[in-house]
């Protein structure tokens, strides 16, 4: 359960019906909605494009959430956390897109599994398009974690699963990255290509 | 755990999420449709308040008697501005839909000519989209839009992928659909399939069914010395280079569909308002052929938009002075007035 004033970071509140009742004062809704695209679309649509992978579907998963949310926003009693109730239905919405296009990705096959080298860092860049490659799930996991900084407890309920299930898929996801996130070893030699 | 994967994502999560940034357009385009879920929600709120009242008065008033099976008017369909992919039956085409409108008003659908994009429509959308929900798709096989499943297209094929598009879009069972040059073969194919759902027609500079025939007539048999553009337009008709467009659409076989429409007795559209507009100065966009051969085919030309115009018992043909190429972009406000006509808001 959390109280008023977005104690949670950025994702607010965990649910729309557990709100305290010492919320702040009254606030137009219609003009915090306004307030809240003018003002924070640029954050949102940052979480929305890790979450989505693609410019386009951030753009239509962030417009659904913001459109669900207003629609509902006579259960939003707190609308100092409106930005946390949009993210949470960002999540909630990802799930539940079955047939966007990124779940018809194919990806371009097994990478080669070649060795790491010990004490070497991946560079930045090589990164982002296996991210973009992890299952939904596993995805938004990283992203809760690494670019939100939510605790798992947090995460699991934003996914509608165990925390047991959150250690899993962030435990699989930093694997396939950690696998391919690796630095080519030359054959048979050692060196460094 | 692996501190050093853990870092790197990291790093790179608020790397790649610091170039996004929203684009100006997507903004406005979710500020409107915010506004027009405010006023969805304002006018329901009155609609409530009016209809308390009137009750009331109704009991007071007229106690006991007739209204009791009034029929309650159907459910306003959904006018959120947004953009989606439509599955239609195994593959999805791209819708996007602005506007809002009074229940019991058409939504409208702005097709694209062939090998055109929906942005040439900017102005008419925006000039309609406060009193009614406007809408622009993307052909199979363009945009966003999954391919066809068989080529080539036909104006029957494309006709039958708006149908299942309006259907599963929720566009509503009342449509007013404007189509720009070649497309006006599927959207006279639609509005001879489907009279039930259209309200109303706009045709924008339309190729008729007879036209490339009449064309390819004009052109007459090869002479000696003859100016090279007759001899090449000759080979297009001959190898039906048209037909082989972006879209794979079959200028013979659509032409064929329309034709069989449009030269059965009677007037195909019925009583479904009609209007075609005419660049008056379409002549300039035609090739620089010899006088006679240019006469004919500007004729031709005409002559298939008045049969357009007169498949309906209210048709019209409208020349918009001093334009020659593409009306959608510049005669905007003489495609939203014909548009309003149609749909019985403009007389």
């Amino acid at each position: 359960m959390c109280v008023a004033g977005n104690p949670l970071g950025p994702f607010g509140c965990s649910c729309v019906e557990s709100v305290s009742s010492e919320r702040s004062a009254p606030v137009d809704p219609d003009a915090a909605f306004a307030e809240l695209v003018a003002a924070r679309s640029t954050a949102l649509l940052r979480t929305a494009f890790l979450l989505a992978g693609s410019r386009g579907d951030a753009e239509d998963l962030l417009q659904e959430a913001l459109f669900a949310t207003y629609r509902s926003r006579h259960r939003v009693r707190d609308l100092e956390a409106l930005e946390g109730y949009v993210r949470t239905t960002m999540v909630r919405l990802l799930l539940r897109w079955r047939r966007r296009r990124w779940t018809s990705e194919i990806p371009f096959g097994e990478l080669p599994d070649v060795g790491a080298v010990e004490g070497e860092t991946p560079s930045c860049g090589e990164a982002w398009p296996l991210i973009q490659r992890l299952p939904v799930r596993q995805r938004a996991v990283i992203v809760l974690a690494y670019y939100e900084d939510l605790p798992e407890l947090r995460i699991a309920e934003l996914l509608g699963c165990s925390t047991g299930a959150v250690k899993s898929h962030r435990a699989r996801a930093l694997a396939a990255l950690r696998r391919d996130l690796v630095v080519p070893e030359a054959v048979g030699g050692g060196e460094l290509v | 755990m692996s501190p050093d994967v853990e870092e790197v994502v990291r790093r790179e999560l608020d790397a790649v999420s610091a170039e996004v940034t929203p684009r100006p357009e997507w903004t406005a385009a979710v500020l409107t449709g915010l506004e027009h879920e405010q006023a969805k929600v304002r006018r329901r709120r009155l609609a409530s308040v009016v209809a308390a009242a009137a009750v009331v008065a109704l009991v007071v008033v007229v106690v006991g008697a007739r209204g009791a099976g009034r029929p309650q008017p159907a459910p306003e369909p959904d006018r959120t501005t947004r953009h989606q992919m439509v599955d239609i039956g195994g593959r999805s085409l791209g819708l996007s839909c602005w506007g809002v409108s009074p229940a019991g008003t058409p939504t409208v659908v702005l097709e694209t000519g062939l090998g055109g994009h929906a942005a040439t429509y900017d102005e008419v959308r925006a000039d309609l989209a406060d009193e009614l929900r406007v809408c622009t798709y993307d052909r199979a096989g363009t945009g966003q839009s999954h391919a066809a499943n068989s080529f080539p297209r036909t104006a029957r094929t494309l006709s039958d992928d708006l149908a299942a598009l309006v259907e599963a879009g929720g566009l509503g069972r009342s449509i007013v659909l404007v189509t720009d040059g070649f497309t006006a073969l599927s959207g006279a194919v639609f509005a001879g399939d489907h009279p039930e759902l259209v309200t109303g027609l706009v045709f924008l500079d339309p190729r008729g069914p007879h036209v490339s025939r009449a064309e390819a007539r004009a052109l007459g048999e090869p002479a000696p010395g003859e100016v090279e553009l007759l001899t090449e337009l000759r080979s297009q008709y001959r190898t039906d280079s048209l037909s082989r467009n972006g879209e794979q659409v079959s200028y013979p076989a659509s032409e064929a569909e329309v034709a069989a429409l449009l030269d059965a007795p009677g007037p195909a559209f019925g009583a479904t308002p009609v209007v075609v507009l005419s660049p008056a100065l379409g002549r300039q966009a035609l090739p620089p052929l010899p006088g006679a051969i240019r006469s004919r085919w500007w004729q031709a030309w005409q002559a298939d938009q008045d049969l357009l115009a007169s498949e309906s018992t209210s048709g019209a043909v409208r020349d918009v002075p001093e334009v020659s190429g593409s009306l959608a972009a510049s005669a905007p406000t003489w495609v939203s007035s014909a548009v309003r006509e149609v749909a019985g808001l403009e007389r």
